[in-house]
C-alpha cells in the first residue's frame, strides 16, 4: 500500500541511484514543509534552514530508507523532530507574528483604503490570519503540531502519531485539546471564523455523510 | 480507522450524549461509521454541542486559510550546496550509498571535487616563498662555491637552488659559446647539463647527484696529479 505512495515511488528510485528522482520530492513537498515549519518555529529564516536540514537528511538516508510509511509522514517526521530540538534551544529567539504587529501594519492601512473593498477585505483576511498564527503559538508546540499535521495537512491520527513519535491515543488527545484552545482563544479575541469557513477543505468528511 | 471505544468515552459534555473528544474525531474522519452516526444523531438534538463542532470547524478552516510561504528562489540551490558539502565532509554517506546500491551516481561528483583539491593544494605549494628552503640549501650545501664555475664578471655565493640555476648556463649549446665557459671541463659541463634539467622543485632532492658529482671531479683532479706526477 505505502508502494502505492508515488512519493515512496520517487524515494525508492533515488535509492536505487536515480539521483533525479530527488527533485520531484523537494517540488511537492518542500513548500508544505516549509510552511509547517514556519507555523512551528515562527520564524521564517530557521524554518528554511530545517527544510534545508530535513531534505539534507533525506538525502542522507538513501542508502536506509526503508517504505514504512508514507513519504510524507516520514519527512514531516524528520521536520517535527528539528523543529522540536530548534524550539528547545534556549538561546534561540521566537519572533512571533503577534497582535502587536498585526495592529501596527494592518490598522493605519486600514483607515486609508476604506474606499476599496477588496483592499478592506484583503487586510481583514490579513488581520484574522495574524490573530490566528498569534493563537497557534500560544498553545503547546506538540499540540500545535498535531492539530496542524491533522487539519491542514490532512493527516489520519496513526499518521500523526508516526510524525510525532507518540501514540494515536496521545494523538487524540493533543489535537482535542488543541482546538478546544484555539477555539476558546478565538472566541476570546472576538474573531471566530463565520459560517463560510467551514467545511472548506473537504475536512468534515465525517459529518457530510 | 481508529477503534472503537466507548467505554473509555466518558460524557465531557453532559446531556449531548456524546464526548467532546468525538467531536474532533468526527471532524477528522476518525470515528467508525456507526458511531459516527450515533454523535450526529445526538447533535441534532443538542444545538450547544452544535455550536461547539462549528467552532471546531472553523479553527481547522483559518489554519488551513494561512497562506503557505513562497518557497525562496535560492533554497534548491542551497540545498544542493549542503549536499555537496556533506557529501564533501562525510565521504562515507557516498561510500556506503555506492556499495548499498551499486550506483555510479555517488562517484560523479568526485573526480572534479579531487581535482579541484589537487589544484588548490599544487596552486598553493607554488605559491609558498622559497627563502625557507635557500637557508636549508645553503646549509647542506657548503661545497658548491668550491666548484661551480663562477663568471668572471659575477662574484656570486653559490648557495642556492636559484643562484645555482641563475649560474648554470641553461642550455649546454649556449654554454659552449660563453666566452667564459671556454675553459669548462667536460665534468663541469656535464654537472651543468644535469642542473639544467632539474625544475625548482627538484633541485632540493638532487643535490645529492651535485655532490656525487663534485666527488667525482675532486677525484679526477687527483688522479691527474698522480699522473703529472
Amino acid at each position: 500500500m505505502r508502494e502505492a505512495d508515488p512519493d515512496v515511488q520517487h524515494m525508492l528510485a533515488f535509492c536505487a541511484g536515480d539521483d533525479s528522482a530527488f527533485e520531484p520530492l523537494f517540488e511537492r513537498w518542500g513548500r508544505p514543509l516549509l510552511h509547517y515549519l514556519q507555523r512551528m518555529t515562527n520564524d521564517a529564516a530557521t524554518a528554511e534552514e530545517l527544510v534545508q536540514e530535513a531534505f539534507l537528511r533525506v538525502h542522507r538516508a538513501r542508502d536506509r530508507y526503508k517504505p514504512d510509511a508514507k513519504f510524507s509522514t516520514w519527512l514531516y517526521r524528520i521536520g517535527t523532530n528539528l523543529a522540536l530540538n530548534e524550539l528547545r534551544r534556549p538561546r534561540r529567539a521566537r519572533p512571533h507574528a503577534s497582535t502587536d504587529d498585526d495592529s501596527d501594519e494592518a490598522r493605519a492601512p486600514l483607515q486609508l483604503v476604506t474606499d476599496e473593498p477588496a483592499a478592506d477585505v484583503q487586510l481583514e483576511v490579513r488581520r484574522r490570519a495574524s490573530r490566528v498564527e498569534a493563537v497557534l503559538g500560544e498553545i503547546p508546540e506538540r499540540q500545535r503540531m498535531a492539530i496542524w499535521l491533522s487539519a491542514v495537512e490532512g493527516m489520519s491520527y496513526a499518521e500523526v502519531a508516526v510524525a510525532l513519535e507518540t501514540s494515536e491515543k496521545s494523538v487524540k488527545s493533543l489535537i482535542h485539546r488543541a482546538r478546544v484552545a484555539l477555539a476558546d482563544r478565538m472566541a476570546q479575541a472576538g474573531d471566530r471564523g463565520s459560517e463560510g469557513d467551514v467545511g472548506r477543505t473537504g475536512k468534515t468528511r465525517e459529518v457530510e455523510r | 480507522m481508529s477503534e472503537r471505544d466507548d467505554e473509555r468515552r466518558t460524557a465531557e459534555t453532559s446531556g449531548s450524549g456524546a464526548p467532546e473528544q468525538e467531536l474532533s474525531e468526527l471532524l477528522d474522519g476518525e470515528l467508525s461509521p456507526a458511531r459516527a452516526r450515533e454523535v450526529r444523531q445526538a447533535l441534532e438534538a443538542n444545538p450547544e454541542m452544535r455550536e461547539r463542532l462549528a467552532a471546531f470547524e472553523s479553527v481547522d478552516a483559518q489554519l488551513r486559510d494561512l497562506v503557505a510561504p513562497a518557497v525562496p528562489d535560492d533554497l534548491r540551490a542551497r540545498l544542493e550546496v549542503r549536499i555537496a558539502g556533506d557529501l564533501v565532509a562525510g565521504g562515507h554517506h557516498a561510500e556506503d550509498e555506492h556499495a548499498e546500491t551499486g550506483s555510479d551516481a555517488g562517484w560523479n561528483w568526485r573526480l572534479p571535487v579531487a581535482a579541484a583539491v589537487a589544484a588548490a593544494l599544487f596552486a598553493g605549494w607554488l605559491a609558498l616563498p622559497r627563502g625557507g628552503e635557500e637557508v636549508d640549501i645553503a646549509e647542506q650545501e657548503p661545497v658548491a662555491p668550491r666548484v661551480v664555475p663562477t663568471p668572471p664578471d659575477e662574484e656570486v655565493a653559490v648557495s642556492t637552488p636559484e643562484v645555482i640555476a641563475e649560474v648554470v648556463p641553461p642550455r649546454r649549446e649556449e654554454t659552449t659559446e660563453t666566452p667564459g665557459d671556454e675553459e669548462a671541463s667536460d665534468l663541469e659541463l656535464a654537472i651543468a647539463f644535469e642542473l639544467e634539467t632539474l625544475s625548482d622543485f627538484e633541485v632540493i632532492e638532487e643535490l645529492d647527484l651535485l655532490e656525487a658529482l663534485l666527488a667525482l671531479e675532486e677525484r679526477e683532479r687527483v688522479d691527474d696529479g698522480r699522473s703529472t706526477s
